[in-house]
């Protein structure tokens, strides 16, 4: 009897110390996320000497636009920046979800030999990084004649991994008696695919398409290796750019005012994606976390 | 005999299908990958002047090069401290979010903002937070409590500490809802026995959840040490590799030489290196979890 007390009024002590420490790390995350968007919304809106004044303003003293003009001043035409990211981004998603969702259809519902090998040596690109590949695909666009293009930067990044890998899980789960029932009334697989799988899997298309689009808009090192006319960058180029040219001399630092403008613009679709498609992507990285 | 013409049918018949990325696969991935490897053996400055055929010499360079052995270990200290602060962390967090209040239900929804953001901006913002002189944002903090102020990603003992803080930063939430996810996934009998038996809230989480978790666990690492092996972005926009070379990276450095030294041939070297010694990595690493899984 006096054991059972003992133990329940332990309880309620370590109940206490759990949702003290818990509330503690949540509230503590929440301010490692809201702060930072914070100092760049105002940092964005500072001048120069704002920028570096002791001590730092924590409210805009003279609200100005002086980072998007310096960007217009370093050559950059940020509109056309916006244009070039939704370009690539949105042409790679477009040809990644096209020839995934066939793939992910062929490898879902045909049996044939060396499936399963063939399978694996594509999902194997999954784990060849970008460093291995960076030098060749620089000789390939040598040879093609698109270094400082657009297409170049795109050409390489048409296809997905997991994107295969996850419309085959997808199409696996659709009942197989949906196929073999439209194949009996003579149906081809092309008509299948477009108007049986297709309705079915608009939930992963959703997922997919944004997943795509949030990694292409997050490109980074192969835009820069190959784009060096400034009206082609693509807007991560833009902010690295602002980032390293340096005032008189290369001694005076940064504009951290612009830095912040272009890396507003830059997260501003992202933010704004963030969300309106938030349950698809949560959905997107816990069925990644579950089912392998 | 009737099967096997089955199996030849529906190859010919996934041909449409599967062509497209079997093609993009050979020429962008399959046949770039032949091309570094054979270019690591070259001397090459990255015009259409063809590469000179060096041997292994390369590799040799590669061994005697400080630089390179800088990178190795800043990159290995980087990936075993990111994955391991970002796995503690993400569990912390998963368990933290894993109950019915608003505040989880507001953290959760909060919390995957760092991983999905791009990393150039992401990096910018500490950046603009930890400004080196009085007039950066965390000084101006440091020195309202009294504390001392820091350089951060200017100064060479601080600046690899900074990058791995801010990528564990990064990829927390991320680890958190895939620990969360499979939080979700334990049957509540489990739990709910233990509470019967009189186990405190920390007890059923350390000795009955957190050795479910094992396989997600492991799942997690394995992304994260492929996510983290090649760090460029960030480490590009915070520091450089500098001051000095503190924080290059292997992933920077197969970039600083390739396209700002034109030395293409040792890049290529270094990259081949690099990915080896990752895949090394993950195959023990899934090995250790075949380990456990018998166990």
């Amino acid at each position: 009897m006096k054991n059972t007390k003992e133990t329940s009024a332990r309880k309620g002590k370590t109940i206490n110390t759990f949702n003290i420490v818990t509330n503690i790390v949540m509230v503590l995350t929440i301010i490692s996320i809201v702060i930072p968007l914070y100092f760049l919304i105002i940092t964005a809106f500072k001048t120069y000497g704002e920028v570096y004044k002791v001590p730092p303003t924590f409210i805009v003293e003279n609200p100005s636009l002086e980072g998007f003009e310096l960007m217009r001043q370093y050559g950059v035409d940020i509109g056309k920046s916006v244009l070039n990211s939704l370009v690539i981004a949105g042409g790679a998603t477009f040809t990644t979800l096209l020839f995934s969702t066939a793939a992910g259809f062929a490898f879902a519902i045909y049996r044939f030999k060396l499936k399963e090998v063939l399978f694996m040596v594509i999902i194997s690109k999954y784990v060849i990084p970008e460093a291995i590949l960076i030098v060749p695909w620089f000789s390939m666009m040598i040879q093609l004649g698109l270094v400082d293009n657009l297409l170049g930067v795109l050409i390489v990044n048409l296809i997905g991994a997991w994107t295969i890998f996850f419309m085959r899980s997808y199409i696996m789960q659709i009942p197989k008696d949906y196929i073999d029932a439209a194949r009996v009334d003579g149906a081809s697989d092309h008509y299948i695919l477009l108007r049986i799988i297709f309705p079915l899997i608009k939930p992963a298309l959703g997922v997919a398409t944004v997943m795509n689009f949030l990694w292409a808009w997050n490109w980074f090192l192969w835009p820069l290796i190959l784009l060096s006319t400034k009206t082609n960058f693509t807007l991560p180029l833009v902010v690295s750019l602002i980032r390293y040219v340096y005032g008189s001399g290369g001694e005076a630092p940064p504009h951290l005012g612009a830095v912040a403008a272009s890396t507003m613009v830059y997260i501003l679709p992202v933010l704004v994606l963030y969300f309106f498609a938030q349950r698809w992507i949560l959905s997107a990285f816990t069925l990644g976390g579950v089912k392998r | 005999m009737k099967k096997s013409s089955i199996i030849k049918n529906d190859f010919l018949k996934s041909l449409p299908y599967l062509l497209p990325p079997l093609i993009l696969y050979t020429i962008f991935y399959f046949y770039p990958l032949a091309m570094n490897i054979y270019l690591s053996f070259t001397r090459w400055n990255l015009t259409k002047r063809p590469p000179t055929w060096v041997g292994p010499e390369n590799y040799f360079r590669m061994f005697s090069d400080p630089v390179f052995q800088k990178a190795l270990l800043n990159t290995l200290i980087f990936v075993v401290s990111v994955v391991s602060g970002s796995l503690l962390l993400g569990l912390l967090l998963a368990i933290s979010v894993n109950r019915q209040t608003k505040l989880a239900s507001i953290t959760r929804s909060l919390m995957l903002i760092p991983y999905i953001l791009p990393d150039i901006a992401a990096a910018s913002m500490w950046l603009i937070i930890f400004g080196p002189g009085p007039s950066g944002y965390a000084n101006h903090i440091l020195s309202l409590l009294g504390l001392p102020t820091y350089s951060w990603f200017y100064d060479p003992n601080l600046a690899l500490p900074m990058v791995i803080l801010y990528s564990i930063w990064k990829n927390v939430g991320f680890c958190a809802l895939v620990i969360y996810a499979g939080l979700r996934s334990i049957p509540k009998d489990y739990i709910d026995a233990a509470r019967v038996d009189g186990a405190s809230d920390w007890q059923i989480y350390f000795k009955i959840i957190i050795p479910l978790l094992r396989p997600i666990m492991i799942f997690s690492l394995a992304s994260i040490i492929m996510m983290s092996w090649f760090v460029f972005s960030s480490v590009y926009i915070l520091t450089k590799g500098g001051p000095g070379t503190a924080t290059m990276m292997l992933g920077l450095l197969v970039y600083l030489e390739a396209f700002e030294k034109g030395r293409a041939g040792y890049a290529a070297a270094i990259a081949v290196f690099s990915t080896l010694l990752v895949i090394g990595i993950i195959v023990l690493q899934m090995r250790w979890y075949r380990g456990y899984e018998k166990y």
